[in-house]
Formats: C-alpha cells, structure tokens, sequence
C-alpha cells in the first residue's frame, strides 16, 4: 500500500502515464495469494460515466465501438417543443473505436465533430478493488491527446500574443490539447458505486488570460436500479479559469446494459463530449432552465 | 484461482509502444500560448493612441474605449505585462487587476479618486509611472481621474 501511495503522489505531480507503469514494475504486491480475495468485479458497466471515465477496462482482447451524442440546448420554454427536445438543433457527437490490450489496459482512437477533433486516449488500471476491502479502491490512469484538424480563422494584422507585444500567428501546437486523469472508485455495496477524478486539462492555446492548464475535479455515481439498469450522476468543479458567469456540468441519468452493451440517456448542461472541450468551456445555466439530452452507446465484441 | 497482482506489469510490447506514442505526443509539444489578443492602435492600420479622444462631455467615460488602450500602449510593453510580479495590464486582465487582483489592489478608490493609487504613479506622488519618464500629458491623466470620479466602472 505504501508504495502504491508514493505513486499515487507521484501521479499528482507528473500527471502522466508511463513513469508510473515503470515505476512499479519492481515491487509487484499480491495480497491475493495470503488471504484469498479477489477483485471486485463491475465498479461500473462502461468505460464512461456520462462525461467522466471510470475504472472499467474491457476485457482482454475485446474490442468495442462508442457512440457519444449530445443533442442542443433548450430551455423550459418554447423552444422545448419548438425545438423538439433539442433534437432539431446543431449537436456534438463522437464516434470511437477501442481495443483492450489486457484487462488492464486499453487504447481508443475517436472523431468529434466538435472542432473536427481527432483523439486518442488509454487507460491503464493499476490497482483493483478487492471484495476483502484491503484494497478498497480501484485506481486507473487516463490520457487523452485531442487533435483540433479544423483550420484557424484569419488573424488580423493587429493580433498579439498574451503578451501583447508578439504579433500572433497559429502553428500547429496550438491543435493540441491533452487531458489526464487519475481515476478512484469504488462499489460501496451491491447498489452503489461512487467515484472520484482529478482532471488535469493543458491546452497549448487559450485565450488571452487564461490558464494553460485547467484544473477540475469530477464525482460521480451510480446507484443500481434492478440487475441491468441503475441511475447515475455526475458533477464536475472547475478550479481556474472561470470567467464571469462559469458555470460547472452536472448531468444525470439513467444507464441499462445487456450483455456487450451499455447505453446511457441522461440530462445535463455539458454540450461537449471531450473533457479537453468541457472543462474549458460554461456550461447551461441548469438553474435557468437550460439542459440538454445526449447518450452514450457502447458496444463489446470480446473474444474468449 | 486467479492471482491478483495489484501493481503487476501485463502491458505487451505493442500495448506500450501505443503508450509511449501518447506520451510522446504529450511531452514534445507543450506550448504556453495565450491569443489571439486583437489590440487597437497596435499593428498596420492602427491609429496613433498619443493623443487621447476627449470623451463626450457629460457622457460616461468608458473605460474599455479609453482608459483599457492608453494602460494597453503606455505600461505594457517591457513592463507590466504577465512577467511583472504585481500588476500586469494588458487588455483582458487590467480592469480586474487594478481592482481586485493586482498586488496592491485597489489602485483606484472612488471615494477618493485625487488618492488613488493609479493616479498618485502617474502624477509622480508615488514612484512616477512610467517608469523614468515621460509622465502622462496632463489631459490623460484627467481622463483617467474622469472615470475614477464616474465609479471605476468596467464600461
């Protein structure tokens, strides 16, 4: 445990992937062969808790498709039916391949719309929940690389950098951004599983005044319904960059699986589906009345 | 039964090559850009900020039209631009830095606006702004008192 906590530190101060994997290599811990425990088996159902990860990796050697959609904003008026539940207006959708190199490890490659955004994203799980509660948690690494392939717009003679004294111009770079996560959940009994997320978000480019580097810490849930469905939720807080009038995303929804899929229909007020694109930008104003639908759609094709 | 190793490397070749392109990708191309920030007054068909517009008499002065340019072209180039440890000015952050963020928030007091700070650097009270001459035009300074007098606001 105690080295598992150093790494843990040491994903705090780094925020990336493969010093951990290496770091650890060295001191393999198996508790198992001592008490007999064993992992504990769907935390959560999908790869994704509405916009947040979660620790769930797909079987070894599975592959799967993903389906995210994000339908308009509509407020509780008019434009609710004008609107038709948002469905008329423009949307965000992603479409994703995945494929899981082990239990432990996956990456998927995925389009959005948004942006034209091309990105590749893993996760490795490092450590599992046992059903004995030594471990009481499941602990995963999460990297996501988006590529904006859109072109920039005309700049103006008289745009600057942030500094206001390099004239500006675009260069590639300014495509990039990266997200990483450090994931915690844990089923607290057979109905309940919570989970909590670091978000590190740096984009190469951002407005002036703003903050490379976005910070942002998501929770979320899931409470089980019946064997195949359950409700979940999620909130998200943003610790910078907050213009006047930022807004956090909160969703909620409800999940059904059957075997090798997952789909989940929810609310919320987050209209963009990376979290690159997410934490970076306001949310609808929930209290307002504004909201959107969206789903997420997994399908899992495993191989014995 | 099926061991359980906590922190147990599985990851084939293929799976960490994959890995360390992502990683790659990450490390090799970390920019810390900020932009683009249109300025008035700077680049080609700019017009020169030397002289000030006189507000419209008896209108509110506006402080995005006239007081954000003069900070913008007189303080920021060399100076108080985001490597100044107390106070930066370019367009976007001035107002919130002079009065909430910069290191000696408020520098402008509508209570009393011949003490504010901004005013008392820019008359030569305090260390004179800017910084070894020459100081303001007094007209300029007086637009700047005009819009402390008329509540600092972010108009």
């Amino acid at each position: 445990m105690h080295h598992t906590n150093k790494c843990l530190l040491v994903w705090f101060c780094l925020g990336c992937l493969i010093p951990s994997l290496f770091a650890q290599e060295d001191e393999p811990v198996s508790p198992s062969q001592e008490t007999g425990s064993s992992p504990v088996e769907f935390v959560f159902t999908g790869t994704q808790l509405i916009n947040a990860q979660t620790t769930k990796i797909q079987p070894a050697r599975s592959w799967y498709f993903e389906i995210q959609h994000r339908f308009g904003t509509v407020g509780l008026d008019s434009s609710l039916a004008e609107q038709f539940l948002g469905l008329d207006l423009p949307s965000a959708i992603r479409l994703a391949l995945g494929w899981s190199f082990s239990d432990r490890l996956y990456l998927e490659l995925g389009r959005t719309n948004v942006s034209k955004t091309l990105d590749l994203e893993g996760k490795y799980l490092f450590a599992q929940q046992t059903n004995d509660w030594k471990m009481p948690v499941s602990l995963a690494a999460y990297a996501n690389v988006a590529l904006r392939t859109e072109d920039f717009p005309t700049v103006p003679p008289n745009a600057y950098f942030g500094d206001s004294v390099t004239p500006f111009r675009y260069k590639f770079a300014h495509r990039l951004a990266y997200n990483t996560q450090l994931i915690v959940s844990s089923k607290l009994s057979e109905r309940w599983s919570l989970q909590l997320t670091p978000v590190f978000v740096y984009q190469n480019l951002v407005p002036a005044g703003h903050d490379n580097l976005t910070m942002a810490l998501s929770a979320g849930g899931r409470y089980k319904l019946g064997f195949s469905s359950a409700l979940i939720f999620e909130y998200a807080r943003v610790f910078n960059n907050r213009p006047a009038n930022f807004i956090d995303p909160f969703s909620v929804g409800v999940e059904f699986g059957t075997a090798g899929h997952v789909f989940q229909l929810f609310l919320s007020n987050a209209s963009r589906i990376l979290e690159s694109q997410i934490y970076t930008t306001r949310s609808a104003d929930l209290l307002d009345g504004h909201f959107l639908l969206g789903f997420n759609m997994q399908r899992t094709y495993w191989r014995k | 039964m099926k061991k359980l190793t906590i922190v147990r490397l599985t990851v084939s070749p293929l799976a960490a090559c994959g890995a360390a392109a992502l990683l790659i990708t990450g490390l090799t191309s970390c920019e810390k850009d900020q932009g683009p920030l249109i300025l008035e007054g700077h680049g080609d068909h700019g017009h020169s900020c030397d002289t000030v517009v006189d507000p419209p008499a008896g209108d509110t002065l506006s402080y995005n039209n006239f007081i954000k340019p003069m900070l913008a072209k007189g303080c920021v180039q060399g100076c108080h631009n985001p490597s100044h440890p107390k106070l930066d000015l370019r367009p976007p952050v001035s107002y919130n830095q002079l009065l909430t963020d910069g290191y000696h928030a408020p520098y402008v007091d509508p209570a009393n606006p011949e003490s504010s700070l901004l005013i008392r650097h820019l008359r030569g009270e305090e260390l004179l702004m800017p910084q070894g001459g020459p100081a303001w035009p007094s007209e300029k300074i007086d637009s700047v008192l005009l819009w402390i007098r008329q509540g600092a606001l972010n108009n």
